[in-house]
Parts: structure tokens; C-alpha cells; sequence
């Protein structure tokens, strides 16, 4: 979904919300959100400038990332971070973030937070 | 006819991790020569689709870009096994994955969809045990 306020990566971290495994642009604007851990899914549908939350961590997530232009992964609900997914976001220049919460809470999160701004 | 810019791709059938470089390398190219975004994403969702067919399906192939002045073209040839019902194939959620392949997040049977929405023009050569050859069509 598009988000009507907009907030940055650097933001979602500081509201403790996401934690930065690896910043390429803290200030990149978060734009809207989108959920799948299907590669052609999320590739077709992803809009520039939205966070992409999966729980996949395998580093070939990170070409539909860039081609998409999504502002940052959010692997999600625990899920463990690899090094090999680290290295290839920093290769491919993609903000990879982790969190806690499962998909459907970190999504309310997400808009609960640009909900909060005015 | 100004200039046309051509770009070849070997497509490695083994190596995973790799799959989707060539497409990360070609919307470099097309930024650097100045295509427009929408261009460029249209162009780079339909070669990685393709790229990564190559890579599951076929055992890997050769991808030919082409940019002239109003269009950029996208040939995918490999030697794999061919599709036997492309309607079939062309259907959303029609997938012939393994489950080592899903669970990487492949396999939503999404891949071929994305190339036909894509692109402007899309054509599916393709025999059984021979191979298939794609070709696209993104206008500029
Ligand atoms: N180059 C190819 N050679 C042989 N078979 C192919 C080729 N490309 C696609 N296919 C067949 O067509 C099916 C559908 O392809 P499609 O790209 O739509 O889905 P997928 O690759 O299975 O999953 P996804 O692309 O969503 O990850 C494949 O599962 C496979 O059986
Ligand atoms: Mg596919």
C-alpha cells in the first residue's frame, strides 16, 4: 500500500520498530509497504520506494529488491539475518533491515507510524 | 537510425547465487545511456524473469539486449527442455518448480505473467528437448 505520510529507514529505526543490519540510505524515503515471500511477486508489484517484507533471507531476494528500487528489506518475525545476504545488500547498494514481528504486525506498525505523523 | 547498443549475457545454469546479475548489470546500461525509469523497469523485470527461467528450467542460456532509438529487445535462447503446453505455462500460478526451488521463493508461477506484462511484445519459440527462444519487445 502507499502510505500518505511519509517517513524514512532512519526513522522506522529509531521508532525501534526495525533494526539496521545494513544502511545504504538511512534517509531514503519509506513510501508504502509491500508483503510476499514470493520472488516474482514481489518483483511484479513492489512499488519504488516501499518496504519489502519477507522472511525469506536468501541472498537472492536482493535482484527483485533492486529492480523493484524497493527503499529497504525488512526480514521479519525473528527470522535469523545471514552474513551472505548482508555482504550482497552492501554490493547491491539495498538497506536490509530486520524485525521481531511477525509480517501482519510489523504492516500495522508500519502504518500506525505514518498514521502518526502529521 | 542512430546508434543501436548491444549487450550479450552467458547465463550460468549452476550457480544460483548469481541469477538476476545480468539483469542488475542491464539496467545499469540503460541508465547510463539515459533510457527513461519506466523503461528501464519494464526492460529489467522482463529479463530477470527471463535470466532466472534460464537458470531453473533450462540449465542456463544466452541473453542478447538490443537498444535502438524506440525500443529496447530482449532475447532469451537456451537448450533446455522446451515447454510443452505454453498456455499452459503462461497461466498465473502454473509452476513446474521443485520444492528446494520454492523454498528460495522461487516457483509462484508468476515469472512468464510479468514478462507478458512487461513487455509491449512478447513471442515464445519453443520445441520439446530442443529449447526455447523469447523474445521482447519494451518501446521507448
Ligand atoms: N526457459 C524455459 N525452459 C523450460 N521451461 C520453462 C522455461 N521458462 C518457463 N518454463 C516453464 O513454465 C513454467 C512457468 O514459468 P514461470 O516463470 O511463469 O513460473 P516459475 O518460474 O515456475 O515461477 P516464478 O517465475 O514465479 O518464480 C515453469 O515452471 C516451467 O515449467
Ligand atoms: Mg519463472
Amino acid at each position: 500500500m502507499k502510505y500518505t505520510n511519509v517517513f524514512t529507514v532512519n526513522d522506522l529505526i529509531c521508532s525501534g520498530g526495525a533494526k539496521a543490519e545494513f544502511l545504504e540510505d538511512g534517509e531514503r524515503a519509506i513510501t508504502g509497504g509491500f508483503a510476499t515471500d514470493l520472488l516474482s511477486h514481489a518483483i511484479g508489484n513492489a512499488s519504488s520506494g516501499d518496504a519489502w517484507l519477507t522472511v525469506l533471507t536468501n541472498p537472492n531476494i536482493t535482484a527483485p529488491a533492486s529492480i523493484a528500487d524497493v527503499s529497504c528489506i525488512i526480514v521479519c518475525d525473528g527470522t535469523p539475518v545471514t552474513d551472505a545476504l548482508k555482504a550482497k545488500c552492501e554490493v547491491m547498494g539495498i538497506s536490509l533491515l530486520s524485525s521481531d514481528l511477525p509480517i501482519t504486525d510489523l504492516s500495522v506498525f508500519l502504518y500506525n507510524l505514518q498514521a502518526g505523523l502529521k | 537510425m542512430a546508434d543501436v547498443f548491444k549487450l550479450r549475457y552467458e547465463v550460468d545454469g549452476d550457480n544460483f547465487m548469481a541469477a538476476g546479475a545480468a539483469s542488475s548489470d542491464v539496467k545499469k546500461v540503460l541508465r547510463q545511456l539515459g533510457i527513461g525509469a519506466e523503461a528501464i523497469r519494464k526492460a529489467a523485470v522482463a529479463m530477470y524473469e527471463g535470466e532466472i527461467n534460464m537458470v531453473i528450467h533450462a540449465g542456463g542460456g544466452v541473453a542478447d539486449i538490443t537498444v535502438a532509438d524506440d525500443y529496447i529487445e530482449i532475447i532469451l535462447t537456451d537448450k533446455g527442455p522446451g515447454i510443452p503446453d505454453v498456455d499452459q505455462a503462461m497461466q498465473e500460478g502454473w509452476s513446474t518448480a521443485p520444492d528446494n526451488i520454492r523454498a528460495l521463493g522461487f516457483g509462484a508461477g508468476m515469472g512468464l505473467p510479468n514478462m507478458k506484462k512487461y513487455s509491449d511484445e512478447m513471442k515464445i519459440d519453443t520445441v520439446v528437448g530442443e529449447g526455447t527462444t523469447i523474445t521482447m519487445r519494451i518501446f521507448i
